[in-house]
């Protein structure tokens, strides 16, 4: 009896292995196809830039000139502006956005909550071409009379436009992760007599740290890639920007503005697609640095 | 001991939106006892337990009528400061549930928001409260460690430490070992008769073994009334209304 009952768990597993073996091929399938994506993403970038990366080497990051007439592909100041705008955009949209999630999913009325967060997110859904818009419009005067300079494209009026476009990506991932938070471990510090506050900044926090994190991923990612809001608000000038209201010249903006005149196959072509792996890189190494810190997080 | 009544309810009635829990519940709760409340599942046990320490204003849709006093004061009423009643009446959950942070935090969470101690004496308070939950000599030595390290047995009883560090006098117990196994749960009931000497302990099961263990006092609820309250041994040994009777023989639950 014992016998054949080992024999038949023996077969039906192996029949069972079978069955979900083609399911398991097509999920593997799926689950390499953004990885493959990805690694394509990486090698035509790095094959076309491939030409300039070496002519000019780490020129491309650290050269302070571009100028094709005298053969100069220096990145540099494309970089640093592209850090400075997308910098000054998060330090204005991560205390903004994650209060905003905390105060929608942990404050707000519940019978508010959704209203709020879809008009939050349609934020998100307006095309860029529009900020670009409402920074000419708006922005770029206020700044210019405020600080009475000539031109208010700058650095500082690209980095406001871009927290307003990075805002709602904050919110609306940080509000799903934060209303996530178990209601139990709530109840841990209301039940010890805590605040709401209280509450908010010993469990809620703690626990959805990494998410929140992830959620400024996102719109790191957002901000440093924004071509064309920034390009029509940002003054375009490829120098290292002294201050915030100076012009500035994004990586994103120059390729998009340059690569139409760049015959295919030559220099400054390469030296375009060069930027765009510098991009890449950036990216990549932001979000990895993300990833430690949510693993070191994950332990509280 | 002490057995004059601790907590005083007087026509209790709470509803979730249109669904009236409890419905009319007159009861005392005796000092310095264990009292347990049990009941099918639904009947409305968690809800009530729930009104002692007012977490049942945490949930939007509930309203609650009646009085409730606990040490003479009476804690429904307008001046009341929950916090401080929080603190007073202390809690222990379902589902074992430190918070995300060290041991040691987690016990010295409450005196902390209460400002009650710091340093030195919030070091003592700690290992009072550890020592006071049987769990002291068994994380000692790994105060900073991640409360969520611990066993689930140990997370419970870390949860009952982090209640009475705050100086309680009254512990609300909700189906405290139904996340745990046996070996655990002997150790928790071992634990809720000790501080029943120093602390009024309401706990609500629906193990009526567990019932019978720990309790001194047994209150019978079931669809939001209380149908039979007494002393445990006599309500097990000779209950006096059917639906007790039946409910412990084992017929519904």
């Amino acid at each position: 009896m014992n016998m054949s009952n080992k024999t038949l768990n023996k077969i039906s597993s192996f029949f069972l292995n079978l069955k979900s073996q083609p399911m398991t091929v097509v999920l593997f399938l799926c689950a390499s196809f953004s990885v493959i994506i990805l690694f394509l993403m990486l090698f035509f970038v790095a094959r076309e830039g491939a030409l300039a990366f070496s002519q000019f080497g780490s020129d491309l990051f650290f050269g302070m000139q571009w100028d094709l007439e005298s053969n100069l592909f220096g990145g540099f100041p494309l970089l640093y502006g592209s850090l400075m705008v997308t910098f000054g955009a998060l330090i204005i949209a991560i205390p903004v956005g994650v209060c905003t999630a905390i105060f929608v999913s942990e404050v707000l009325p519940f019978y508010l909550r959704d209203p709020i967060k879809s008009i939050i997110e349609l934020l998100a859904s307006i095309p860029s071409v529009i900020y670009g818009f409402i920074g000419l419009l708006v922005v770029v005067p206020f700044i210019a009379s405020t600080f009475g300079i000539v031109s208010g494209q700058t650095a500082l009026t690209s980095s406001l436009i871009l927290s307003i476009m990075t805002i709602p990506t904050i919110v609306s991932v940080s509000g799903e992760i934060i209303s996530a938070v178990p209601k139990n471990y709530k109840e841990a510090a209301l039940g010890l007599g805590a605040t709401k506050w209280e509450t908010i900044k010993s469990v809620v926090l703690p626990i959805s740290k990494s998410g929140i994190l992830a959620s400024i991923m996102l719109g790191f990612g957002r901000a440093v890639g924004e071509t064309i809001a920034v390009s029509m608000i940002s003054g375009n000038q490829a120098h290292v920007a002294s201050s915030y209201l100076d012009a500035v010249y994004t990586i994103p903006s120059f390729i998009a503005i340059h690569m139409g005149e760049a015959p295919v196959g030559s220099v400054e072509y390469s030296a375009l697609f060069g930027l765009g792996l510098i991009l890449l890189i950036i990216t990549f190494i932001v979000n990895t640095l993300a990833d430690i810190v949510v693993k070191r997080g994950v332990q509280p | 001991m002490s057995q004059d009544d601790k907590i005083d309810i007087r026509q209790l009635n709470i509803w979730f939106g249109e669904k009236h829990v409890i419905r009319g519940v007159d009861l005392k709760i005796k000092a310095n006892a264990v009292t347990a409340i049990m009941g099918p599942s639904g009947c409305g046990k968690s809800t009530m337990l729930r009104a002692f320490n007012r977490m049942n204003d945490v949930i939007k849709s509930s309203k609650t009528t009646g009085d409730i006093f606990i040490g003479g004061k009476n804690i429904y009423d307008n001046n009341t400061n929950v916090y401080d009643l929080r603190r007073q009446v202390g809690m222990v959950f379902q589902k074992p549930n430190p918070l995300p942070k060290s041991i040691y935090e987690n016990v010295a969470f409450g005196p902390k928001i209460h400002k009650m101690a710091k340093g030195k004496d919030l070091d003592k308070i700690v290992e009072k409260s550890l020592r006071a939950a049987a769990l002291w000599d068994e994380v000692n030595d790994r105060l900073n460690d991640s409360a969520f390290d611990l066993s689930g047995g140990q997370q419970q009883r870390l949860c009952i430490a982090r209640a009475l560090a705050v100086d309680p006098e009254v512990i609300l117990m909700d189906e405290p070992c139904s996340a745990l196994d046996p070996a655990a749960t002997a150790k928790i009931e071992q634990l809720i008769r000790i501080l029943s000497t120093d602390y009024t302990v309401v706990i609500v099961t629906h193990n009526m073994q567990q019932a019978s263990r720990v309790s001194d006092y047994t209150v019978f609820l079931y669809l939001g009334k209380v149908i039979e309250k007494g002393g445990t041994k006599a309500i097990f040994e000779n209950p006096q209304h059917e639906l007790t009777e039946q409910y412990i023989t084992g017929e519904f639950g």
